[in-house]
């Protein structure tokens, strides 16, 4: 029996325009499949994998295996400041002191986070990937 | 210290080229290629990062290689050198070495 | 203390890359852990002081604050030698605090302080 450990990935690129994405998600399918806890931080461009209704069509399927991933266990943490910019959520704060998450342009299961979110989830981790930014 | 480096793009700057250097001196023992960066295997590469592979399996390393993104390029296993293992569940083996094996994992 | 390195072999503004790890940076430390940023490339570039008020000319946030902020905050900086001999650069060119290291040795350093590497 293989002992469950927490790999934590950072994506950078998004999908589409490079093959990274395709390649963290196919890493961290496996990943769940042998027993591992997964935790994938989307920063910079790669936050637009969280659209909701990527039809890629010819392409690999980013945002379904998003999902799956999502289905099978994986904590998928998005940066927060990154999709305020890229106008995924307006981040503001409502009456009640929280922040505005809400959109309709994201698949469910995304959890946004500010970049501490992300250090957590670093210091957590038994291993760390890096895919994209290149 | 066993390592494990997975590269996933073409040595095309300094940079870059001095990554895949960091490769093969890597501690290492596992050197997995995704993407582009299976192109650096085949055996008549000249560029920047010429006999990186040859100089990694003459240290011990292995040395894995998409079999998907290696037949998805037209690249044929007689373009490889002795010792480049063509695999089918390349991530399933790098998750394996990653998380069982190796005291330390870079991505590129 | 948990340990993490960024490697950075992308020039600063042109793309995101320097700011973004250099972000992540600066998080790590704030909370009180240990940092290496290793500028490898074009990323060396990021370690240049008298970078001018980026976000006045080209609507960018200060890279050079950026890695000041994270010495302050007691982490490392440092470029590799031969990437900044290549590129014309000095050590009197660079950022107070930045270290300068041969490429074998911050090879060397990343692999043993390398718990986690994020790669930009």
């Amino acid at each position: 029996m293989v002992e469950k450990k927490t790999l934590t990935i950072m994506l950078a690129s998004a999908p589409l325009g490079s093959q990274y994405a395709d390649h963290m998600c196919r890493v961290a399918l496996r990943a769940l499949e042998k027993g591992h806890e997964v935790e994938i931080f989307l920063y910079g461009d790669a936050v637009h994998a969280q659209m909701n209704h990527q039809s890629p069509k010819l392409f690999f399927p980013v945002g379904e295996k998003l999902k799956e991933l999502v289905v099978k266990g994986a904590k998928v943490y998005s940066c927060e400041i990154c999709s305020v910019a890229r106008g995924y959520i307006s981040g503001q704060l409502t009456p009640d002191g929280k922040k505005d998450y809400s959109s309709t342009k994201v698949l469910d299961g995304i959890q946004f986070t500010t970049i501490f979110g992300f250090v957590e989830s670093l210091a957590r981790a038994d291993k760390v990937l890096s895919f994209g930014g290149g | 210290m066993k390592s494990c480096v997975l590269l996933m793009k073409l040595p095309c700057t300094e940079g870059e080229s001095w990554r895949i250097g960091e490769a093969i001196r890597a501690k290492g023992d596992s050197l997995f290629l995704l993407g582009d960066a299976v192109a650096i295997c085949r055996k008549e590469y000249r560029g920047h990062a010429a006999s990186i592979v040859s100089s990694v399996l003459s240290k011990g390393a292995k040395v894995n290689a998409s079999a998907r993104d290696l037949r998805a390029r037209g690249i044929e296993a007689s373009e490889l050198p002795e010792g480049v293992k063509v695999i089918e569940d390349i991530e399933g083996d790098f998750i394996d070495v990653t998380m069982d094996q190796a005291d330390r994992v870079i991505a590129w | 203390m948990p340990k993490l390195v960024i490697e950075i072999i992308h020039g600063p503004y042109g793309r995101e890359n320097a700011y973004a790890g250099l972000f992540i940076a600066m998080g790590w430390v704030a909370v009180g852990n240990e940092v290496i940023v290793a500028l490898h490339g074009d990323g060396v570039y990021a370690a240049r002081k008298g970078q001018k008020d980026p976000m006045k000319e080209i609507s960018l946030p200060s890279v050079e604050k950026q890695v000041m902020d994270i010495l302050e905050e007691g982490g490392r900086v440092i470029a590799d030698r031969t990437c900044i001999e290549v590129r014309g650069l000095d050590k009197e060119m660079l950022i107070m605090g930045v270290e300068v290291l041969d490429g074998d040795d911050l090879v060397e350093l990343v692999f043993k302080e390398g718990e986690r590497v994020i790669t930009l």
